[in-house]
């Protein structure tokens, strides 16, 4: 199990773009995928959950990845959030 | 309150129909002709919050199963809707879209639904709208504006589905002898009631609602539509008898005035029949001269019934239902095809006139912001010459592949000038030969004629009736045009007349066009099956007329009693009078003497 801190650059947020490319991203990969705020948990690959983290500019989450890729699939959400999902940030 | 007959369901406004047994007649617009005799069923979407919350535990199952076809429907309409609008839809857009298939793909959410019909026996919709409300509450929560509105997807998504599954459950609750009574109804709840079987429909709006008539017409069901009151009056179960020519809903009627409309019924029925005859003589007028007498066809389904109508094959086979029906994805090359290919046969030497898809832009792909005139706007052969790849080549194919089968027409809406139909004639060519050497069986002679129902078209005949195969008048739009007046505008409705002289002036002009450029001319607005309008247009010189369905025995019945020498004094009168009242005041009085007691019975009772 990998865990990792993102934080969220792009000015509009975890919106509805990112929130689907990050699922798309996410379910290319076997392990399981779970970000966190606050107390609040959800599945990486439910498009639905990301979007109810109402993660906005500057959040900060945490990033948990469980499988056999999970290496693979933790660099390639973290890079997501890196690149600001390709937005303006 | 008395109620006789046995299809009562609880409704809360069943009270104001009190003095129950007592006939009622609700005027209104007749919108399809026949006469249904059965019991009301009203029909109405309950808003979400009453609606039941659970369900019996044997029938869980089938509420697994309905939400399961609702989401798969709701992303077939996504798909649909994609595959349209792929280059119209802009970044933004698209990724809405794509936001809104992920979702519907969503497991975490979809299982958390399923669970809750399972195990607590909740409906499909209270189960959905339960789980959602929970993720909606977090997003609203948010400090961030932007966030904050992303709640609104969610919405989309639940309304999305809970008008699937309420559709489809409100439908499958209808008896078959019902009458649905409505404010409005869309196409897609006709032709679902239509396949439960009802026998008629009635909706107390009148605006927006030409639709219901036009597709009811097709589907041979009788209807009213605009009667204001019918809501008011009528109660679930109520006995009624709907008069889709008069355009009146009788509420409880005496047993001689039910006996009375029964033989009315079977006095059409035997009219109908006599002209089923496989050796079906041509419809002449009175003095000899032989009428081409066509059906307007709306969908594919309707096609198994043309053969025992008689008639000279379809004159005007409209293709909007296809790529609207919402069931399934018509659009593909290969099921146009079978459905052009059905129509080719069921014609036979008559042939079938095939519509390209007459569609505003609006209605097909979510554009930004509507048109603020979409009558005058992106819709028919505009949008499918932008849209060349899916919509307008994919269509031709399967046009030329049909007429193998019979003998296809191809006609295009909404043309305003030549070019536009020299565009189409390349285009037809190069898929020919496309077919060709992709070794693909089909006829590439197929004849192109365009729709006169822009007024610019008939100024220009002369040009057109050089150019075009066929010209094909739709007065329906075309009076709209002319006249500058939305007939599904309640407020000025009133005001719309295919007889007014200038729309007669333009009728005119495009037959003389025609006759010296030898281009047939036919007439498939619904001016052809009002019978005190067939004379003048008789008169105008029109020899091809055509009609609904449900309206062709009429018609042929009608034309065998006129004299056209006759006719033509009076179109020349309808020519110089003032307004289109005059015109009708002229016409009425001339058809009392023309017509025999069967039909100014039908037209005056």
């Amino acid at each position: 199990m990998i865990e990792r801190e993102v934080t969220v650059r792009n000015r509009a947020g975890l919106h509805t773009r990112p929130a689907s490319m990050l699922v798309r991203t996410a379910s290319k990969f076997e392990a399981d995928v779970f970000l966190r705020r606050d107390n609040y948990e959800i599945n990486g690959k439910s498009v639905i959950g990301v979007m109810t983290l109402a993660a906005e500019q500057g959040a900060s989450l945490t990033l948990m990845v469980e499988g056999e890729d999970e290496e693979a699939a933790a660099d390639a959400v973290a890079e997501l959030f890196a690149d600001g999902f390709g937005e303006e940030m | 309150m008395v109620l006789t007959e046995g299809t009562f369901m609880t409704d809360d406004q069943s009270n104001m129909s009190s003095s129950a047994s007592d006939p009622v007649v609700v005027e209104g617009i007749g919108g399809a002709p026949g006469i249904a005799i059965g019991s009301v069923h009203r029909y109405r979407l309950p808003p979400p919050e009453i609606q039941q919350r659970n369900v019996d535990p044997s029938d869980v199952e089938e509420e697994l199963q309905l939400f399961d076809d609702a989401v798969s429907r709701a992303e077939r309409e996504l798909e649909k809707t994609h595959a349209l609008a792929q280059d119209q839809l802009g970044e933004e857009g698209e990724a809405l879209l794509e936001a809104q298939t992920l979702m519907l793909q969503d497991e975490e959410v979809l299982g958390a639904v399923r669970q809750r019909i399972t195990e607590n026996h909740e409906s499909a919709a209270h189960a959905l709208s339960s789980v959602l409300r929970a993720h909606r509450r977090r997003l609203e929560e948010s400090e961030d504006d932007y966030l904050r509105e992303r709640a609104g997807d969610l919405e989309e998504l639940e309304a999305r589905l809970l008008q699937i599954l309420q559709r489809n459950r409100t439908v499958s609750t209808v008896q078959p002898n019902a009458i649905v009574v409505a404010e409005r109804l869309t196409a897609a709840d006709l032709i679902r009631f239509h396949r439960h079987g009802i026998l008629g429909c009635v909706t107390t709006k009148g605006g927006e609602t030409s639709h219901v008539s036009i597709i009811a017409r097709a589907l041979n069901l009788p209807a009213i539509v605009g009667a204001d009151t019918a809501l008011d009056v009528v109660a679930n179960g109520d006995r009624v008898i709907l008069d889709g020519r008069q355009g009146h809903l009788i509420v409880h009627p005496a047993d001689e005035i039910v006996e009375s409309y029964r033989q009315r019924r079977s006095r059409n029925e035997a009219l109908l029949k006599s002209k089923t005859e496989p050796d079906d003589h041509p419809t002449t007028t009175a003095d000899g001269e032989v009428i081409t007498v066509q059906a307007n066809v709306e969908f594919g389904e309707t096609l198994d019934s043309l053969g025992h109508l008689g008639g000279d094959g379809i004159g005007l086979m409209r293709t909007e239902m296809l790529f609207l029906s919402g069931d399934e994805m018509v659009m593909d090359e290969n099921e146009q095809a079978a459905t052009y290919r059905k129509a080719a046969e069921v014609t036979g030497t008559h042939g079938a006139t095939i519509r390209l898809l007459d569609l505003g832009g609006d209605k097909l792909f979510s554009l930004p912001g509507n048109e603020a005139n979409p009558f005058l706007g992106w819709r028919g052969i505009r949008v499918l010459l932008d849209r060349p790849e899916s919509l307008l080549r994919p269509q031709l194919r399967a046009l030329l592949r049909a007429n193998v089968h019979g003998a296809l027409r191809v006609l295009l809406p909404m043309v305003t000038q030549v070019s536009e139909v020299e565009r189409v004639r390349e285009m037809l060519a190069e898929e020919a030969r496309r077919l060709d050497t992709q070794d693909i069986a089909h006829d590439a002679d197929l004849p192109l004629g365009v729709m006169v129902e822009v007024p610019a078209v008939a100024l220009q005949a002369n040009l057109f009736a050089e150019s075009v195969d066929f010209l094909s008048i739709g007065t329906n739009d075309l009076t709209q045009y002319v006249l500058a007046v939305d007939r599904g505008n309640d407020r000025v409705a009133n005001r719309y007349d295919a007889l007014h002289p200038a729309v007669l002036h333009l009728l005119r002009r495009t037959v003389e066009a025609g006759e010296f450029a030898e281009t047939p001319v036919s007439l498939c607005g619904e001016v052809a099956s009002d019978l005190y309008a067939l004379p003048v247009l008789l008169g105008l010189g029109l020899r091809r007329l055509s009609v609904s369905m449900p309206s062709l025995p009429e018609v042929m019945h009608a034309i065998s009693q006129i004299s056209v020498r006759d006719a033509e004094d009076l179109a020349t009168a309808a020519l110089s009078a003032s307004d289109a009242d005059a015109v009708r005041r002229t016409t009425r009085d001339w058809c009392r003497e023309c017509y025999d007691a069967d039909l100014t019975m039908d037209l005056d009772n």
